[in-house]
């Protein structure tokens, strides 16, 4: 197993579907546990899991306060393949109390913004990689 | 005549005129120079301009080329098509021999014998170059239509060539590509023509590219993919299998699980390949462009795109040596990775290279190349900041009276103050959980305050954040840490930061008796790069 599925093993947490509110909703809330740094040369990153979608179709990952965390874009995937895990820094004034909240919304052009299904968006966890720049 | 990997030139190649003009230029000994032979520029810089006019004068000279020839500017697209990897560990090394073969074959047509491809830093420029525009540098322009006005010119134009290339196919060829599932010129075809559900990786001349010239900028979204922040965290990772997308056992195949992209592949690379190819923008959703999908090196910006790619690739790996650390796969999986069969590779001849495996293009070598500085070298041979000071580039703070005193070189606070510095720095800090209930949750840290401060507003100078416990658990106890980023207008006396937290009390609130603390709670404090 290489290091990255190792850190992605190790960081399985439980995350929490937040109920939808009354009204239609254009995203799905994801919570999550956020563990200490394992040291401070470990990097905080968000790895979002996406499933099947459709050509042209994209994620938009944010805070709950409308901080943007990223854009799963996913480019050249086959017909019919799961368009794969991408992964995106953040920062620890997105993290509360050890949680994070994350909104998950998918786009398309000529439709409406919509939260992902299940299938769309089958797991969010969280990922420390060892990190180092030469300083 | 040998090119720069020692494989013979002929002089009887459709481009034998220019071919020579490398052959005059021999390169082979390039161990023995002292700097690369070529270098990649900025593509906003006088000399990157300069390599744009030559780019277009190779663009035109290979578009004239008969299709058959696998120097031919769409043919070459196709072998991306068929053989790129994305998604997994060969992403980079594919594209840097992709793009080192093509560069010779470009230098070779264009006739300037110091050609190589300029990137484009989207990072410091997110938007197209203007020149990029005119005439065959933009796909959408008249010079296209000939070949790609409805995609039955483009077949027409074009089979022939992909039929006879396939026939030509070895073995070991003909296994990649059933592996990627284009076993025939009709399944390329196929998916070039596209379907409704799909859409298609052909788009006709005036749909060829989304970003037009009176409108050259990246979106919104893009430019805040392609942002310091993204790019810095992707180079950021210290092993090779961060850094780059996941092991797959071919580069051909899937991965067994989902597929995991790195940072910089995922993100900047797919975003700006979307935006440019109209994903997002359309009003037919299935309308893309070219750069949306795997023909994309019809669109001339690819080149520019991933020699910006490769560029941030080098600059990694610099980084990594800069620190003692690995550049490429641990010793368990670096057979496998460097082994890994390239097949489709042509030299500025057409002729199939010889160095024929991943591990050829592990570095740049032979291609013979280096980069202007571009976004991100600044995180390379940097003065140490915090990892001068402490093993483990965390500065641990003392606490006297409740207040932590934490001292930082200038530099480190000058530099982050002027987002110069790979990763920001901030102070960690670190409080019980609240006893009770009723007990304050949220707290502000402020870094340099009067002594008795007890509330400031966010717009204080001395307020770096704002703290909370999310909600109370009573089968919490211990101490929990913090980590707040530093303010970016800090100049302490003597270097020094002095470090309170206080309950957090909003505007026109009190706090209750219960909920102020008999004495501070700060336990412990450090600052550090995050």
């Amino acid at each position: 197993m290489n290091l990255r599925l190792c850190l992605l093993a190790m960081s399985a947490l439980t995350w929490l579907v937040l109920p939808p509110a009354a009204e239609a909703q254009a995203t799905r809330a994801v919570q999550l546990t956020v563990p200490p740094a394992p040291s401070p040369q470990m990097g905080l990153y968000l790895a979002v899991q996406v499933g099947i979608i459709t050509r042209g179709t994209e994620i938009q990952i944010t805070t709950p306060s409308g901080e943007w965390i990223g854009t799963v874009s996913p480019f050249a995937i086959r017909a019919g393949q799961p368009a794969g895990t991408y992964v995106f820094p953040l920062s620890p004034t997105m993290i509360e109390a050890g949680h994070l909240t994350v909104d998950l919304s998918v786009t398309h052009p000529g439709t409406t913004a919509r939260p992902p299904t299940p299938d769309e968006v089958p797991k969010v966890s969280i990922v420390y990689m060892p990190v180092g720049t030469a300083r | 005549m040998n090119d720069i990997f020692g494989n013979a030139l002929s002089r009887r190649g459709v481009l034998g005129a220019a071919a020579a003009t490398l052959a005059v230029n021999p390169i082979g000994s390039v161990l023995a120079q002292s700097r690369p032979r070529f270098r990649r520029y900025n593509v906003r810089s006088a000399k990157g301009q300069e390599m744009l006019k030559s780019y277009a004068v190779a663009v035109k000279t290979l578009m004239a080329l008969k299709p058959e020839d696998p120097n031919n500017w769409f043919r070459n697209a196709f072998t991306h098509t068929v053989d790129c990897p994305h998604g997994n560990w060969w992403f980079f090394i594919w594209h840097r021999g992709y793009l080192g073969w093509f560069e010779q074959t470009l230098r070779a047509a264009s006739g300037n014998p110091e050609f190589a491809i300029p990137y484009w830093d989207w990072t410091e420029s997110p938007r197209i170059p203007a020149e990029m525009f005119d005439g065959v540098l933009n796909p959408s322009n008249p010079p296209y239509n000939p070949f790609i006005k409805d995609y039955q010119t483009f077949y027409n134009y074009l089979n022939p060539a992909v039929t006879a290339w396939f026939h030509g196919f070895s073995p070991a060829q003909h296994q990649q590509l059933e592996a990627r599932m284009m076993p025939t010129p009709q399944a390329v075809w196929a998916l070039v023509k596209g379907d409704p559900t799909n859409g298609a990786m052909f788009a006709t001349t005036p749909k060829a590219r989304y970003i037009t010239a009176a409108s050259p900028d990246l979106d919104e979204n893009t430019q805040k993919m392609v942002a310091p922040k993204m790019v810095r965290s992707g180079l950021a990772p210290t092993t090779f299998a961060n850094f780059n997308s996941i092991e797959t056992t071919s580069h051909n195949k899937q991965p067994a699980g989902p597929s995991v992209f790195g940072v910089l592949e995922g993100n900047p690379h797919n975003k700006v390949h979307n935006n440019i190819g109209g994903v997002g923008h359309l009003t037919n959703p299935l309308d893309f462009g070219y750069m949306a999908d795997n023909l994309s090196p019809v669109d001339p910006i690819f080149f520019l795109h991933h020699s910006n790619m490769d560029r941030l690739w080098d600059v990694w790996t610099r980084k990594q040596q800069k620190l003692g650390l690995p550049i490429l796969p641990p010793d368990s999986s670096l057979a496998t990775f460097e082994q890994e069969p390239f097949l489709f590779f042509v030299n500025s001849q057409g002729k199939p290279v010889a160095q024929a495996k991943a591990g050829d293009y592990a570095h740049i070598g032979a291609f013979d190349y280096d980069y202007e500085p571009g976004f991100g070298e600044e995180i390379i041979g940097k003065p140490a900041l915090v990892a001068s000071t402490a093993a483990n580039r965390r500065l641990s703070g003392k606490i006297t009276a409740g207040v932590g005193a934490v001292t930082v070189p200038a530099t480190a606070l000058q530099q982050n103050a002027t987002n110069q510095n790979a990763e920001p720095l901030v102070v960690q800090v670190t409080i019980p959980h609240p006893a009770t209930a009723s007990a304050a949750r949220e707290f502000d840290v402020l870094i340099n305050a009067p002594a008795g401060t007890t509330q400031v507003a966010p717009d204080s100078p001395y307020y770096a954040g704002t703290i909370s416990f999310f909600g109370f658990m009573r089968n919490m106890t211990g101490d929990a840490t913090f980590t707040v980023p530093l303010p970016d207008n800090l100049h302490p006396a003597n270097g020094v930061l002095n470090v309170q937290v206080i309950p957090h009390v909003a505007p026109g609130a009190r706090l209750t008796a219960r909920q102020t603390p008999a004495k501070s709670v700060l336990k412990a404090v450090a600052v550090t790069a995050w």
